[in-house]
């Protein structure tokens, strides 16, 4: 699991300098994914350190939170007091081809014009909810996903942890990339902004337009799709059988359904799904997962367990995929577990090249490179 | 209308369903010119079917004499795009599919792995052609495993990325996500690939090939679960909507039908500004602390939910949130299709389509000074720049284009179905 640090010379983003004066989940994630690509990324905290070090899932031993390690794995920190003594921050803006900031922070000094300035905050300004305060349960919930997931009789459930601000530090990094992209023809920075309203809202599958074409819109009553979650004998899987019915009555050992009239169209079995989920729930209920899920792969039929994070993390497939690798920490006395990649690109290097960084682990040196440059 | 910053890359996209098409609209959004290339045999699977599907995917639920060019499906995801239809197995068509690959920085595709090889267009075979050519793929899982041949759909790759298995009442069933997530996952995360892929032939000067495993990414959006995992050998169990660091955390009915709305107290000066909205300062004393609080989260639900029940969802968020308290009304479709916060942020636009009329369309949240971007065009009728790539783009006349026309190497309209999944359900 141990792998080196890459060489940062053969990864598609080294030679950028990234200043990082976020708070948020979405903020850090965006320097996370440049770190991971090839930038230098420097995470500017306060003195008490970032407020995503104490922010769940914490370390039963006291560590900095799991999440802080996810979202910072790959920079270096620096502290600074704005306060008091802003020195440093400003050496480091004036060298920064990326600035990351919360919205509404104001910077000590004026940036470069080459200098890409990206914002970040939860809802966009002068509209309605510009003073709101927002958390992923506010954002799913304004984002009419919620509404959709969950069972009808109950109330909507918000998901796990923080996917809408996931989506935003996607959405920041895309802008980014791609004002530096332009950057080159133009020699201009510019700035961009990043809101976890706008980036939740965008994936939006048709709410918006199903609306406008006819009025009508998806709830929790039931999805429109050949969608089936099934208790196998011993686990839970899902799957979506939108095509190839009788290789899934195969699977199921419901073959006398390849005939039944009542199944006979893609619009009849639509139509009967609910009778279709309870006999394949039936079955099922006597099959290992494992069974279920080949069996349907092997029919073209789309299905997976749902597998929990310790299966995953110790599987065949994490493992011939490598999706954790081990890092050090700058000074390589301690390390870490981490997400190895989001994407391959062949020829390049890629992934964190070291450990989250303890609270101001890089003060010295980033302040002597700043000096002598 | 402003240029994106990707204005002088052109991509061309095989794609079907969701998640592809949302990466291309992505990019066309950022200015990128993204040529939609359809098999009239293999039309992208949310053209839906000739005949029409279910009512809800239509203009006033008529599916019309050209189902394929009116379901909102497609017409949601193809904005800003450029259409051809084009047969690789018809004479002809090698060559046009060589000339778009010597005009383009990018192909890419969602595809089951192989298939842009089977087509010819893979990257061993378009490097050949344009060695600056980045080619994307977005396998639902990487080559190598056990599960690099599965067919991955959004509401089976979220199991498979462990976060279903995070989800749920707090019994034994998980809960997916209600929209197949995933797809508008892997989207983002392929045009995530893309740009730095953009970066990446900057530095080389030669183009190459990017996979997205899209729930090897999605898998990042839970990234702080598998640490604590590794680590301790334990996380999270699903609880409904209790959250660690909240209580109370949890959505509560309101007035109506099914109208809800959410509560998030983080701390003690959220839960007293709550407890002074409610009008029972008693009870900011009874659950005073975070531990008290998170303790009898049941309890405090049923007195929150008595409370919220006789009221407006809408109104009530817009109090408590004045109030401090981080609180938003669950909404849906209807709500947010009239949300003034989405027009004024510019997340919903208004396009004229030929065969739907003038339709609104949720955007991008792509914010960008200078450079911003937009959605200007509908979807693409199928074919609809059949003639506009042949003869502006390609340079080929008239006699060329109708020799192809002809060869059935372009077509105007589909020759067939493909495997809609949504027929004939009642709308609601």
């Amino acid at each position: 699991m141990r792998s080196s640090s890459p060489d940062t010379d053969n990864r598609p983003l080294a030679g950028l300098l990234v200043v990082d004066l976020t708070s948020s989940v979405a903020g850090q994630y965006t320097g996370r994914l440049l770190a991971m690509y090839g930038a230098v990324v420097v995470l500017v905290e306060p003195p008490d350190g970032t407020a995503t070090r104490r922010m769940p899932p914490l370390d039963p031993a006291g560590g900095d939170s799991y999440l802080f390690r996810h979202l910072n794995q790959g920079k270096r920190s620096v502290v600074v007091d704005r306060a008091v003594e802003q020195t440093l921050l400003a050496d480091l803006l004036d060298r920064a081809d990326v600035v990351l900031r919360d919205q509404g922070d104001a910077l000590p000094v004026e940036l470069a014009d080459t200098v890409v300035d990206c914002d970040l905050g939860d809802f966009p300004p002068d509209t309605g909810y510009a003073a709101w305060q927002g958390t992923e349960l506010i954002h799913q919930a304004l984002s009419g996903v919620m509404n959709a997931t969950g069972v009808a009789e109950r109330q909507p459930i918000y998901g796990v942890g923080h996917r809408a601000s996931y989506a935003t530090g996607t959405t920041a990094y895309i802008t980014v990339l791609a004002a530096l992209h332009e950057r080159r023809r133009s020699g201009l920075g510019q700035r961009v902004h990043a809101t976890v309203f706008e980036s939740v809202a965008a994936m939006g599958q048709n709410l918006v337009s199903q609306f406008s074409y006819n009025a009508t819109a998806e709830t929790r009553a039931r999805y429109p799709g050949y969608l089936a979650m099934l208790r196998c004998r011993d686990e839970w899987i899902v799957l979506f059988a939108i095509r190839n019915w009788p290789g899934l009555c195969q699977v199921f050992g419901l073959d006398e359904l390849v005939r039944d009239p009542r199944f006979a169209t893609q619009a009849g079995r639509l139509a009967n799904w609910p009778e279709v989920t309870d006999l394949l729930r039936n079955k099922a209920s006597r099959m290992s997962s494992d069974d279920v899920v080949a069996a349907c792969q092997a029919n073209r039929i789309s299905a997976e367990k749902v597998s929990g994070l310790g299966e995953l993390a110790t599987s065949q497939q994490w493992r011939v995929r490598s999706m954790l690798h081990e890092v050090t920490s700058g000074d390589g006395v301690r390390s870490e577990v981490a997400l190895h990649r989001l994407f391959h690109i062949d020829g390049a290097d890629f992934g964190v090249p070291s450990a989250s960084p303890a609270l101001g682990a890089d003060q010295v040196s980033l302040a002597i490179s700043g000096r002598d440059r | 209308m402003s240029a994106g910053p990707l204005s002088d890359i052109r991509v061309l996209e095989f794609t079907t369903a969701w998640a592809g098409p949302f990466a291309g609209r992505l990019l066309a959004y950022l200015g990128a010119e993204v040529i939609k290339v359809e098999a009239p045999s293999h039309p992208d699977s949310w053209r839906g079917s000739r005949t029409g599907g279910a009512p809800f995917y239509y203009p006033e639920l008529d599916p019309g004499a050209e189902p394929q060019n009116r379901t909102v499906l497609f017409n949601s995801q193809n904005i800003d795009k450029y259409s051809i239809a084009l047969d690789l197995k018809s004479p002809g068509s090698d060559d046009v599919m060589r000339d778009l690959i010597g005009e383009a920085d990018v192909i890419f595709a969602n595809f089951t792995p192989g298939v842009l090889d089977r087509l010819g267009v893979g990257f061993s075979a378009a490097s050949r052609i344009n060695p600056r050519i980045i080619v994307v793929e977005m396998p639902a899982f990487g080559p190598g495993g056990p599960m690099s041949r599965h067919q991955g759909m959004g509401k089976t790759m979220e199991p498979a990325t462990g976060m279903t298995s995070l989800m749920g009442y707090g019994d034994d069933k998980p809960v997916l996500t209600g929209p197949a997530l995933m797809d508008p996952i892997g989207g983002l995360n392929a045009v995530a690939a893309i740009v730095t892929a953009l970066e990446w032939r900057q530095r080389t000067g030669s183009g190459c090939a990017v996979q997205v495993p899209q729930v090897e990414a999605a898998t990042h959006w839970i990234g702080e679960y598998v640490l604590e995992q590794v680590d301790t050998g334990r996380t999270w169990h699903p609880d409904g909507n209790h959250a660690p660091g909240f209580a109370p955390h949890d959505a509560f009915r309101c007035r109506g039908d099914d109208e809800w709305i959410v509560i998030a107290v983080a701390d003690d000066r959220q839960w007293q500004a709550l407890c002074a909205v409610m009008g029972r300062p008693e009870l900011a004393a009874r659950y005073a602390t975070a531990a008290d609080r998170t303790e009898r989260q049941q309890e405090l639900a049923d007195v929150i939910g008595a409370w919220t029940a006789n009221h407006d969802r809408i109104e009530l968020a817009e109090r408590l949130q004045q109030a401090g308290v981080p609180a938003a009304p669950v909404l849906g479709g209807a709500d947010i299709a009239a949300s003034p916060v989405m027009w004024r942020s510019g997340m919903i636009a208004e396009l004229d389509h030929a065969l739907v009329g003038r339709r609104s369309y949720s955007t991008a949240a792509f914010r960008l000074d200078r450079t911003p971007g937009g959605c200007h065009r509908a979807a693409p009728r199928f074919g609809e720049h059949n003639d506009v790539i042949l003869r502006d783009l390609l340079g080929y006349d008239d006699t060329r284009i109708a020799r192809l026309r002809e060869s059935g190497a372009i077509a105007d309209r589909p020759t067939a179905d493909n495997d809609s999944p949504r027929e004939s359900l009642p709308s609601q």
